[in-house]
C-alpha cells in the first residue's frame, strides 16, 4: 500500500523506466511513455485511494529537476548555431506566426463555445511551456491549475499525434518538425522530438523558448481585445 | 576507478554550471517587468556562454544530455496532477477539450507548412545549379 511518500519517486522511476523500455520494443507512437506512465500512475492512485498531494510531495524531486532541464535546452540549441544563424529571420517569423495563431484560435474557439473569461484566459497560453503558462495565465486572470491542465493535455497530444501528423502530411525537413512541434506542443513537443533526432529537438528547443517570450509579451494586450471582440 | 571518478566530476561540474545559470536567471527575472520565468532566461545565459566560448561545451555536456535525454520522466509528477481537476475539466469539457485539440492541430499544420516552404528552399539552394548542368 502507498502509505509512505518515499514509495512515489522509486514506483514513478520503475514505471517510467519500464514503460520506456517496452516502449522502445513497440515502436508505436500511440503508446507514449509519459502518457501511458500518469495513466498507470493515476489508476494506482484511485485504486489505493492515496491523495495527490502525498504522491507529488514524494515526487516533488523529480519536478524540480524540470527547471535545469529548460535551462540544459541551451545545449543543443548552441549545437545547431550556425544552422540558426543562416535562418534566423525566418524562425523568428514562423515563431511570431506560430505563437499568435496559437493563442488566437485557442482562445477564440473556447469563448465561442462558452467558455468563461476565466478558463478562456487559462486556455490562452497552452502552447508555451507550464512555467511560463501558468505565470501568463494568472497575469490576465486565469486560473493557474487550468492552464497547467491545458498545457499538459497540449503536450501530450503533440507528443503523441505530432509526428504521425506531420509524416502524414509528408513533411520531412527537420526544421518544420521541430518547429511545428515546438511551438504547438512546446517541452512535450520537444522531449518527444530530442527522443527521435537531435537536430529535430534543437529547432524544437529553440521554437519554445521564442514562442514562450514572444507569448508572455503579447497575451497581456491580445487578451483585452480578444474579449472585447467576442 | 580513476575514469568512473573523472565522469562523476564532469556530471556535477555540468550541474553546477547549469544551476548557476537558473538562479542567475531566477535573479535577472525578478527585475523584469513582464512574467518570464527564470529557467528561460537562465537558458538564454547559458546559450550566451556557449555561443560567445565563455565556457567549453563539453563541461555543460554530459548533464544537458542527461537531463534531455530524460525530459518526458520530469513531467510525471504535474502530469499526474491532472486527476485533482477531473472536476472542473468535466464541466468545461467541451470548450478546453475542443479548443485545446483544434488548436494545435491548427498550429502544427501552419508551423510546418510555413517552415517547410521556407526552409526546404534555403536547403536546396545549391539544387537549381546541379539540375541546369
Amino acid at each position: 500500500m502507498l502509505h509512505n511518500i518515499w514509495w512515489s519517486l522509486p514506483t514513478t522511476l520503475a514505471v517510467f523506466f519500464l514503460v520506456r523500455r517496452l516502449a522502445l520494443r513497440l515502436n508505436n507512437p500511440l503508446f507514449n511513455p509519459l502518457l501511458i506512465t500518469m495513466l498507470i500512475l493515476i489508476t494506482g492512485l484511485i485504486i489505493t485511494k492515496t491523495p495527490y498531494s502525498r504522491y507529488f510531495s514524494g515526487s516533488q524531486w523529480l519536478n524540480s529537476l524540470l527547471q535545469p532541464a529548460v535551462v540544459a535546452l541551451a545545449y543543443p540549441l548552441y549545437e545547431q548555431l550556425h544552422q540558426i544563424r543562416m535562418r534566423w529571420k525566418s524562425i523568428m517569423a514562423i515563431c511570431f506566426i506560430g505563437s499568435l495563431v496559437a493563442m488566437v484560435s485557442g482562445t477564440w474557439i473556447a469563448l465561442w463555445l462558452g467558455a468563461t473569461p476565466a478558463i478562456a484566459a487559462s486556455i490562452m497560453p497552452k502552447s508555451v511551456t507550464t512555467p511560463i503558462a501558468m505565470a501568463v495565465g494568472s497575469s490576465i486572470g486565469g486560473i493557474p491549475a487550468i492552464s497547467a491542465v491545458c498545457v499538459i493535455f497540449v503536450g501530450i497530444l503533440g507528443a503523441v499525434f505530432g509526428h504521425i501528423i506531420l509524416n502524414a502530411m509528408h513533411i520531412h525537413t527537420k526544421a518544420a518538425r521541430g518547429l511545428a512541434m515546438g511551438s504547438a506542443a512546446h517541452a512535450l513537443g520537444t522531449a518527444r522530438c530530442a527522443e527521435l533526432d537531435y537536430e529535430e529537438g534543437a529547432f524544437s528547443s529553440l521554437a519554445l523558448v521564442i514562442c514562450g517570450i514572444m507569448t508572455s509579451l503579447m497575451t497581456p494586450f491580445l487578451f483585452p481585445l480578444m474579449l472585447a471582440l467576442h | 576507478m580513476s575514469s568512473v571518478i573523472s565522469r562523476v566530476w564532469c556530471l556535477i561540474r555540468a550541474f553546477l554550471l547549469i544551476y548557476a545559470c537558473l538562479y542567475f536567471g531566477i535573479g535577472i527575472a525578478t527585475f523584469l517587468p513582464i512574467a518570464l520565468p527564470g529557467s528561460i532566461i537562465g537558458m538564454l545565459v547559458l546559450f550566451t556562454l556557449l555561443s560567445l566560448q565563455i565556457i567549453p561545451s563539453s563541461w555543460v555536456k554530459p548533464g544537458c544530455h542527461l537531463l534531455i535525454r530524460n525530459m518526458a520522466l520530469l513531467f510525471v509528477p504535474i502530469g499526474v496532477g491532472v486527476m485533482q481537476y477531473f472536476d472542473v475539466l468535466r464541466a468545461q469539457f467541451a470548450p478546453v477539450v475542443i479548443s485545446c485539440s483544434v488548436s494545435t492541430l491548427i498550429v502544427l499544420i501552419t508551423v510546418s507548412c510555413c517552415s517547410h516552404a521556407v526552409h526546404r528552399e534555403k536547403q536546396g539552394l545549391p539544387m537549381p545549379k546541379q539540375n541546369r548542368e
